[in-house]
């Protein structure tokens, strides 16, 4: 989406600059203001920066502002100066066709500088065989576009076709050279595998020839097997990565399948496997700027009876897996990667993968995950490497494109991980009045604003309490809707989905519901614990011999106080996402538990402004109106079908939550 | 007449041609590259490798191709020539990472001679190089045929 920006305003916060750009909110299915959240469409606050970079580019502005109407949308950091900005991405195209290909490329927000396809194999005798896969619509098509086409010749792991090839380099370094020429393409990258250090010297003449017989302005790269423990025999002594980098435009580092098929389980790219493969080429002289990263999009995959090691899967059905059969994700934070465990029951439907039907049984899923890939980019900087390569396009989470751009951009001041909220200055307030009524000291407001006097003046934004942030997936959120969860973490009204991730795009189920608003409830002293939760069945499919025991004793508090009454037929469902009509129902429900009376009753015969309220369920209607009318949803489109993200949980919670205070 | 014994003239060479037609269809495709060396197929099935004599272990290498069902090998081959000689078989997991390898020294006759290197893999999954090389940096000639790789 393209925003435009209507109005330009400059504050002095602190003798520094900010800028507030005005955009007329669209009418889409995003809800604004708190639930607004720009890990959805990071495309506004690219807009936003491309803005002020492009207009105001001697301006040193530390903050951007993006308003709709009277409602902050995000603020978005911005440092002037950039210690290190990659500009190079490439992506493998392997499993599809040129139009499946061309669609996935759109998809990418122009993050792509470089395809590479899989149009070069090789012949039993050594010599150059072109793919079916070669079409060139397709590289017309990616040259429109901006992008190169460097197809990649592969022996597909065949050690024999290998040799063969490099034993009849001369012929076939010419029938490259000749077929790049001829079609327009952009260059060739050899990636040939699983060759030895017998062939070492073999494989980099190769190289050497086809950097000989291209012209200057074509392109010569390897795939180089990644290195962390500098091996010299095997694989990895197939290549001579410094003489490589003398003839290459870059290395491409195949920093994946740390764990492969057969192996144990395992993370596919640690973070300190990633980070040794890197410095081990820097080690042999390959110098930073012809290095560039490779990234899996995909996973493995382990039974946890070992009837399957490691079977291959890509991001997207990772996601699809998760959501279908309600896996939880852990992320490991030594290898910085996500696992994911998801148990296939009997009576469930059985996926394929890979060509394997996975049946029932657990599966415990390594793969990647934008909190994965963000913090191997972090490597990128650290290094100032050349850019990424990605093995294969098509196989990742296609929202994660929305953040590529900004994981690319790196600021050489650390932005500030703590969430704050503010408060502004009223009429009559002193520093003494702001700091008892937030339970502070004047001393720490004095010191969380950098104040050197007890002066303060109306209108004046103080920060005045931070929350610390132990979430890594949450930083690309809006400040407001952070706060929103860091606060119910703080209440323990929700908790992580582990120590350090929160999954904010994970769809929240009527079980986590039941779960936050049962905590809630006690918490507040409002309800407890039924004495029978563990010998009364509140609800059938919540039996007492369940082994998540929270849920079973929550599933009764929220039962007892009305907040849920199940199906009719006594079932909770807590494994199904929640629709945004049950949610009005259950917040409206959980208000009159806790102040005796509903949203409903409180909105007072006022309906909002909801536009598709006859898509809800009758028996929503009132409480979809009264979320409405009391500001809880903000668009004119609720949307009653659609399932609720955790994130967006938050957000309706804490708005509700202003409601839910017992009456005097 | 003449016609039967054309005939049966005709069936007869073409029973005496079927065995070597047979034999040139079921021979199985063994490739075999030059380390730093020459390899020549000769009319026998022997081979001749001439090494460049730039540095040691030139030679040449081979892949078995098929899979291993037990992880008790050896290499059998039939060498002749004259010089040093390394048998090597170079151990790598199904990823290409390197386990280990073994190697026997070989002192080349001029008569066909069965040498025989057993080796232990790690797993059957495992893939092997097979390798006859120098020991040293020596520009020579040697031969070799018959190879195999015995599963016990």
């Amino acid at each position: 989406m393209t925003y435009h920006f209507d109005k330009v305003e400059f504050k002095d916060v602190n003798g520094l600059v900010q800028v507030v750009l005005h955009i007329k909110a669209p009418n889409n299915k995003f809800e604004f203001g708190s639930e607004f959240n720009p890990q959805e469409d990071e495309s506004l606050a690219k807009s936003a920066k491309k803005f002020v970079k492009k207009y105001f580019p001697n301006l040193k502005v530390v903050t951007i502002g993006i308003v709709a109407g009277a409602v902050i949308l995000t603020t978005v950091p911005l440092k002037s100066v950039r210690a290190h900005e990659t500009h190079f991405n490439m992506s493998y195209l392997y499993f599809g066709n040129s139009k499946s290909f061309i669609s996935q490329v759109d998809k990418t927000h122009g993050n792509l500088n470089l395809v590479s396809p899989s149009y070069f194999d090789i012949n039993a005798d050594g010599s150059l065989k072109i793919t079916a896969q070669f079409d060139s619509t397709f590289v017309k098509a990616m040259h429109d576009r901006g992008i190169k086409v460097v197809p990649f010749l592969s022996n597909h792991w065949d050690r024999t076709i290998g040799r063969a090839a490099l034993e009849n380099r001369e012929q076939i370094s010419t029938q490259i050279a000749e077929f790049i020429i001829n079609n327009n393409l952009d260059g060739v990258q050899v990636d040939i595998e699983n060759t030895t250090e017998i062939d070492r010297d073999a494989y980099t003449d190769l190289v050497r020839l086809l950097r000989q017989k291209l012209p200057t302005g074509k392109e010569v790269s390897v795939a180089v097997a990644a290195n962390p423990s500098g091996w010299t025999k095997g694989w990895h002594g197939t290549y001579d990565y410094n003489k490589l980098a003398q003839y290459t435009s870059y290395l491409m580092i195949m920093a994946y399948d740390e764990s492969y098929e057969g192996s144990a389980e395992g993370p596919v790219a640690s973070f300190p496997f990633v980070e040794k493969s890197i410095q081990y080429a820097l080690k042999v002289g390959v110098p930073a700027e012809k290095i560039v990263l490779g990234v899996p999009f995909y996973g493995r995959l382990w039974k946890t009876d070992g009837t399957i090691k490691g079977l291959g899967i890509s991001n997207n059905r990772v996601e699809e897996l998760l959501a279908k059969y309600h896996g939880s994700v852990t992320f490991d934070e030594k290898s910085q990667s996500p696992k994911a465990t998801i148990t296939i029951l009997e009576s469930d439907a059985k996926p394929t993968i890979a060509g394997k039907i996975l049946t029932a049984g657990t599966y415990h899923i390594w793969y990647e995950n934008d909190a994965s890939l963000e913090s191997k980019f972090d490597l990128l900087h650290k290094y100032d490497l050349k850019g990424t390569g990605s093995w294969s396009l098509g196989q990742e989470d296609s929202k994660m494109w929305q953040s590529y751009g900004s994981w690319l951009a790196h600021d050489d001041e650390e932005i500030d991980k703590n969430v704050y909220v503010t408060y502004t200055v009223q009429s009559g307030d002193t520093l003494w009045k702001i700091a008892t009524a937030n339970k502070m000291s004047v001393n720490d407001i004095k010191q969380l604003n950098n104040l050197t006097t007890d002066e303060i003046n109306v209108g004046q934004v103080l920060k005045i309490k931070s929350l610390n942030n132990p979430f890594t997936d949450i930083g690309s959120l809006g400040d407001q809707v952070k706060f929103e969860i860091l606060n119910l973490v703080d209440q323990k009204i929700i908790l992580g989905t582990s120590a350090t991730t929160f999954s904010p795009n994970e769809v929240i189920t009527r079980g986590q519901v039941v779960l936050m608003l049962g905590r809630m409830l006690v918490n507040s002293g409002i309800a407890t614990i039924p004495s029978d939760w563990e010998s009364n069945e509140y609800f059938q499919d919540v039996p007492l011999d369940t082994k998540n025991r929270e849920l079973l004793k929550y599933a009764a508090v929220v039962s007892a106080t009305g907040v849920f009454v199940g199906n009719g037929e006594g079932l909770l469902d807590p494994s199904s996402p929640i629709t945004r009509e049950n949610m009005a129902l259950v917040l409206n429900r959980a208000t009159k538990a806790i102040r005796g009376e509903s949203l409903i009753e409180i909105s007072d015969g006022l309906k909002g402004k909801v536009t598709d309220i006859d898509l809800a369920r009758p028996d929503t209607r009132e409480a979809i109106r009264s979320l409405s009318a009391l500001g809880i949803t903000i668009n004119e489109q609720f949307y009653p079908k659609d399932i609720v993200k955790r994130s967006q949980f938050a957000s309706f919670l804490t708005r509700a939550m202003k409601f839910m205070v017992p009456k005097k | 007449m003449r016609k039967i014994i054309t005939i049966l003239t005709t069936i007869l060479l073409l029973l005496s041609m079927l065995p070597h037609a047979l034999a040139a269809e079921d021979k199985p495709e063994i490739p075999f590259f030059g380390v730093g060396a020459n390899v020549q197929e000769l009319n026998d099935g022997s081979f001749v490798v001439k090494t460049e004599g730039e540095k040691a272990e030139e030679g040449f290498v081979f892949t078995p191709k098929e899979p291993f069902t037990t992880t008790q090998i050896s290499l059998q081959i039939s060498l002749k020539g004259t010089g040093t000689v390394l048998l090597k078989i170079s151990e790598t997991d199904p990823r290409g990472r390197f386990i280990k390898d073994k190697s026997m020294e070989v002192q080349l006759t001029e008569d066909w001679t069965v040498h025989v290197l057993p080796f232990e893999l790690a797993s059957t999954s495992s893939q092997i190089d097979v390798s006859v090389v120098t020991k040293d940096a020596t520009k020579t000639e040697f031969s070799y045929k018959d190879l195999k790789i015995n599963q016990e």
